[in-house]
């Protein structure tokens, strides 16, 4: 079924999602703060974060269990914050897939469209495009229990789009399955998404599922939105230290920065530590900030002494893992920072090297 | 045994609340549970507070409240009934037979559990009939059997008796706690040299602790409340605490109310006793077990 | 997981609780079998007692007095009890209180509750002169040493068993799987019956046939709060009057089974109903 772009947009079920200053609080804790997100219409958007970060809790309001404590939520301008949670048309996928264990796949994939008093012949062909749509055509008449996980995961997929959903919510869909699985499943899901071109608001902690997925993702901790932004946007340009440290990034170094140096600004660490740091657009002199390399940035270079932007260490522990070699490196400062070469490269522990920070590839973060 | 979690909660998805949303219907719906469940807890309630009054209370005929309070009928139950011998009695018996029951029923649950027997299952089955079946089928014979062998009426006679109470249920709990403890304990101490007895005694036995703590009080529980079986091989000094009091109640229109409602209390003390022995029990070996 | 084979040695072991069942429990059960084909004090073989059990009212008659009491009562507390704990399952603040005391009966055991029953219902006792103190009725309600003595007694011992097994189950299923339907349109009522009810059923079923069998045992309730001479005279009041006071052990032994061939037809009924059912676990699989 693949629709052309202007059958994308014009695709009548296609639903715009406005989040707007969403607050939930249980009794004393605040599990969401004042909560703004804008998600377009067949946007895959993505709430990364760590357990408890209150992602989760947002899926809840949107999908009706739970009611906010203040704010709205809007489907294409209507706020559905009093609509009850059967009268939502959203599409679910729950973590543990929740098939209904005493009917069969195709009555589990029917069962919305009973809901709906659909026909008894368009209910039977609906349910056949569906299974069809998730690779199971033959299976309706299994039994859950009957089924892998992969494959109830794809029951649960199709018994929440044939429904035809205003939009589709997914709750850590993948992480109970293996790592292969995982790979499929999450292009089977790119796939579908390409096809019908629906919303999808997707809560996951694995930020590489969040990166490979989205067109958007909002990261959160706390229950504060900490970034929002296209993945590339959240991978290249973190905002402060948690992202940064959430997709990935390691070696953070805190201090100010304390001069302008043309198109660079001298940053001077806690510790006495100096760098120079290309200008972001962001920062000013005398801002708190945070600073940060990838370990793939890191450079050991051959040297005996250390110029600007460079560090005395030495080679704790060598993890040499096909591609990459990842070396951990204590540095003068006492600090322990990553750094990952290409292939194998001879530096054995106990060696002592020199760090070199490329300015153009350090980050300027805020405190978290 | 399988370890299937009967409740999957996502832990995502926490804190569900049920709203529920006021429509007329529900507004019924809820009001007619409320009223169920505060009529159902008032009856249970108030029936506990009518024995506790009157038990302690003077004068009591057509009023709300008894007259007064005292402690007089309460102290002449307790003599005219001689509770404290049929308590004396009834412990007896009862810590006996569960200690008994106890020592019988370690090895066997143990071997069930850690063995295969053919026909495992239907031998595991047939330790849970006496429980499940109804009693008084056995009872009967059980009490021609010990009446004709001299048995009946007896303090060792009311011992074996019990056993029949607490042998199956032990072995059956055990079981299952023993099949919670990791085999590999036992297989490491063994690779280390022990032999039958040190493993029961060190490894094994210590571990069970919980499992044997909750059996001794379920047992303990059981006989106690046991009627059928000792009703019918009791003799007059020779009763449990139970039986005793239902043998006063049957001949009861003889009796003050207040005599009586005394010696229910009496019963309902170690109850109540055991209630929130076994509740603390049961709370504190979850914590230890960390669940 | 799959244990080593048991050796010779180990079947040793199953001796210490196998003999006390053995002497105990199945020597007495065949001797009793056998006790209700054999005429008071003689050896041989007869089928009189069982021709006394139904020619003879006072036998027979046990049946339809014994069911006639439990039947409806067992229904009632089933209603009632499922309500309830349907009612606060989840969570719920408060919810372990009332739980609490639905099972508060239970610990206090039949004949407590027997002592309150009479005290609270008795003419003049506080439930009467509530209903007098309102206006409802004018005369005493007489609920004690009758029918409805034991019929209360077995109501509220019945709802506090059956929720003690309730609560647990009315957890078990997945609310997810309540969610999930709610979230494809199901209204709570739609919910309930194709979701929620057909996971339960079989379980509940068990534990109301499990409810419905002990009940048909009942006694002491029968005795203390009923009126063991006519209305509640149940197959457990003929079959230990005839062991205690007549020292028939023959004919008490043919009531105590007839009562077992009750129970065990009650089980086949439920048995064969759950069967119609979906029988299994209600949480979802991985």
């Amino acid at each position: 079924m693949v629709q052309t772009f202007e059958e994308k947009t014009l695709n009548s079920t296609s639903t715009n999602v406005q989040i707007e200053n969403l607050v939930k609080k249980f009794g004393q804790t605040t599990a969401v703060h004042e909560a703004n997100i804008d998600i377009r219409s067949g946007e895959f958007m993505t709430l990364l974060g760590p357990s408890g970060c209150g992602k989760t809790t947002i899926l809840s309001m949107i999908l009706g269990i739970i009611d906010a404590t203040s704010g709205t939520i809007s489907f294409n301008g209507e706020p559905i914050n009093h609509i009850p949670m059967n009268k939502r048309d959203v599409g679910m996928v729950f973590q543990n897939y929740a098939l209904f264990p005493h009917m069969t796949v195709s009555q589990n994939v029917a069962f919305g469209l009973d809901m709906r008093k659909v026909n008894k012949d368009e209910k039977k062909k609906r349910v056949q495009e569906a299974l069809e749509m998730v690779q199971l055509d033959g299976y309706g008449d299994r039994f859950p229990r009957e089924l892998s996980g992969g494959q109830q995961q794809r029951v649960a997929l199709a018994r929440a789009l044939v429904i035809r959903p205003k939009v589709l919510l997914l709750d850590e869909p993948l992480s109970n399955l293996d790592a292969k699985l995982r790979k499929d499943m999450r292009i089977q899901l790119k796939r579908l998404h390409d096809e019908l071109g629906i919303t999808i608001i997707y809560v996951t902690h694995d930020q590489e599922e969040a990166l490979s997925l989205s067109t958007k993702v909002a990261v959160m901790s706390k229950g504060f939105i900490q970034q929002i932004g296209s993945p590339q946007d959240i991978f290249l340009n973190p905002v402060n230290h948690f992202v940064a440290n959430f997709v990935g990034y390691s070696n953070f170094f805190e201090g100010s920065l304390v001069e302008e140096k043309g198109d660079k600004f001298l940053f001077k660490s806690k510790d006495g530590l100096q760098f120079l740091v290309k200008k972001n657009g962001r920062h000013r002199i005398g801002d708190n900030v945070v600073l940060t390399i990838k370990p793939e940035n890191l450079r050991i270079v051959d040297k005996e002494h250390p110029d600007m932007n460079e560090l005395r260490g030495q080679v704790l522990v060598s993890d040499y893992v096909g591609s990459t070699t990842g070396y951990d490196v204590k540095t003068e400062n006492g600090q322990i920072l990553k750094v990952n070469v290409l292939g194998l490269e001879p530096y054995p522990i106990g060696k002592k090297v020199i760090l070199h920070f490329n300015p153009d590839q350090m980050l300027i973060l805020d405190k978290e | 045994m399988k370890h299937e979690t009967s409740v999957n909660h996502t832990p995502a998805i926490k804190g569900v609340q049920r709203k529920k949303r006021m429509g007329f219907g529900r507004i019924a719906y809820s009001t007619i549970n409320w009223l169920m469940i505060i009529a159902f807890l008032t009856v249970v309630l108030g029936m506990t507070l009518v024995v506790l009054f009157s038990a302690f209370g003077k004068e009591w005929y057509t009023t709300v409240l008894p007259q007064g309070f005292t402690l007089e009928w309460f102290i002449k139950a307790w003599n005219a009934y001689e509770i404290g011998t049929y308590y004396k009695v009834t412990l007896q018996i009862v810590v006996s037979a569960t200690v008994i029951s106890l020592i019988l029923s370690i090895p066997t649950a143990y071997i069930l559990a850690r063995r295969e027997f053919p026909y495992k299952n239907g031998l595991i089955s047939f330790f849970q009939l006496p429980f499940t079946l109804p009693e008084l089928v056995y009872a009967i014979p059980v009490a021609s059997i010990f009446y004709s062998i001299g048995l009946a009426e007896t303090i060792p006679g009311l011992i074996i008796v019990n056993l029949i109470i607490g042998v199956p249920f032990s072995v059956f709990l055990l079981i299952l706690f023993t099949e919670s403890l990791d085999p590999r304990l036992e297989w490491a101490a063994q690779s280390l040299g022990a032999n039958k007895y040190k493993l029961f005694t060190r490894i094994i036995v210590p571990q069970l602790v919980p499992g044997i703590t909750t059996a001794t009080i379920n047992i303990f529980i059981r006989m106690f409340s046991t009627f059928t079986i000792i009703l019918l091989i009791s003799g007059p000094k020779t009763q449990t605490l139970p039986v005793m009091v239902f043998s006063v109640l049957q001949g009861s229109g003889t009796q003050p109310p207040a005599m009586l409602n005394s010696l229910a209390l009496t019963l309902m003390l170690p109850l109540l006793l055991f209630a929130f022995v076994s509740l603390w029990i049961s709370s504190y070996t979850q914590k230890r077990l960390g669940k | 997981m799959q244990q080593p084979a048991a050796r010779k040695t180990d079947y040793l072991l199953l001796l210490p609780a196998l003999i006390p069942i053995a002497v105990l429990f199945v020597y007495p059960l065949i001797k009793g079998v056998l006790l209700t084909f054999q005429p008071t004090g003689e050896s041989g073989f007869t089928l009189d007692n069982y021709i006394r059990f139904f020619t003879e009212p006072d036998y027979y008659m046990t049946i339809f007095r014994t069911l006639y009491l439990v039947v409806p009562a067992a229904f009632l507390e089933l209603l009632f009890a499922f309500a309830i704990t349907y009612f606060i399952r989840g969570k719920f603040k408060g919810k372990g209180f009332i739980a609490g005391l639905l099972i508060f009966p239970l610990t206090l055991g039949s004949l407590i509750i027997d002592m309150g029953i009479i005290a609270f219902f008795k003419p003049n006792g506080w439930f009467n002169q509530f209903l007098m103190g309102i206006g409802i009725i004018d005369e005493p309600l007489t609920l004690v040493y009758n029918y409805w003595g034991a019929f209360i007694a077995l109501f509220i011992l019945g709802v506090a068993f059956l929720s003690s097994n309730l609560i647990g189950m009315m957890d078990s299923i997945d609310p997810n799987l309540e969610q999930a339907a709610r979230s494809l349109g199901a209204s709570e009522f739609t919910t309930f019956r194709r979701v929620f009810y057909p996971l339960i059923r079989s379980n509940l079923l068990t534990v109301f046939g499990l409810n419905l069998i002990m009940q048909i045992g009942v006694y002491t309730s029968a005795i203390i709060v009923g009126n063991p001479a006519s209305e509640t005279r149940t197959f457990a009041v003929v079959a230990f009057e005839e062991a205690m006071r007549y020292f028939n052990y023959n004919m008490s032994n043919t009531v105590a089974v007839v009562m077992a061939t009750t129970q065990l037809i009650v089980i086949a009924i439920i048995f064969a109903l759950r069967k119609r059912g979906f029988v299994g676990s209600a949480s979802t699989f991985k």
